[in-house]
């Protein structure tokens, strides 16, 4: 059964998207070096202004990476140890999300957009007002 | 003597009547609405939250959290 993640990055706001483009390249790279590993959708919200100071950064570039194994899991060892010795790279987050999509698909009302993205669909049991509890993206 | 009487409102869980089973780390609008001022995650004693969902809740929280996507405290 495949297995789905997620990659969140936050970024060096004074990168420009160029630059971001390349390194997201570089990390997604990374990432699909195991057979099977691909990153499905990539969502990025450009540049946000961040909850609380990190380091002299107040503001930051969300990246969002969706990523889906088939088999083997993806090398998130190695994309930390790469992430980790970056100093564009404010924060990541790597999360797995199969398990919780599924559930969520099977017993819950609302679709899921984080699911939707990765290709998991479950018999959801339709409900009032579905569409619109979709997570918004601010200054997408 | 005239007993105090005091009126309730039953809580209800939102996500339980809304089915929502997915809190997305992403959905800050939606997180937001379950933090204190001070930024301290609101307590289900408050807000009614199923004991399920408070923990999917704050598991968001706290992941957006490290993102800076919410605060760990505003003064």
């Amino acid at each position: 059964m495949k297995r789905t993640y997620e990659l969140a990055l936050v970024l060096d706001p004074t990168l420009s998207d160029e630059e971001q483009v390349t390194l997201v390249d570089e990390v997604k790279k990374l990432t699909t070096a195991t057979k099977g590993v691909e990153v499905v959708k990539e969502e990025s919200w450009g540049r946000r202004k961040l909850a609380y100071p990190i380091g002299k950064a107040t503001e930051g570039r969300y990246v969002f990476l969706f990523v889906v194994a088939e088999g083997d899991a993806p090398p998130v060892r190695e994309v930390e140890m790469r992430l980790n010795q970056n100093e564009r790279v404010l924060r990541y987050l790597w999360i797995r999300t199969d398990e919780d999509l599924r559930r969520a698909m099977r017993k819950g009302k609302r679709p899921v957009a984080a699911a939707e993205a990765v290709g998991i669909t479950g018999p959801l049991r339709g409900g009032r007002g579905a569409r619109e509890h979709a997570p918004e993206v601010d200054n997408a | 003597m005239r007993k105090k009487v005091f009126f309730r409102r039953r809580k209800v869980c939102k996500f339980c009547a809304d089915g929502i089973e997915y809190i997305d780390y992403k959905d800050v609008k939606l997180l937001q609405q379950y933090i204190l001022e001070h930024a301290k995650i609101l307590p289900r004693r408050i807000s009614g939250t199923s004991a399920r969902h408070q923990r999917m809740l704050t598991d968001a929280i706290k992941r957006a959290r490290h993102l800076a996507l919410l605060p760990f405290v505003s003064e």
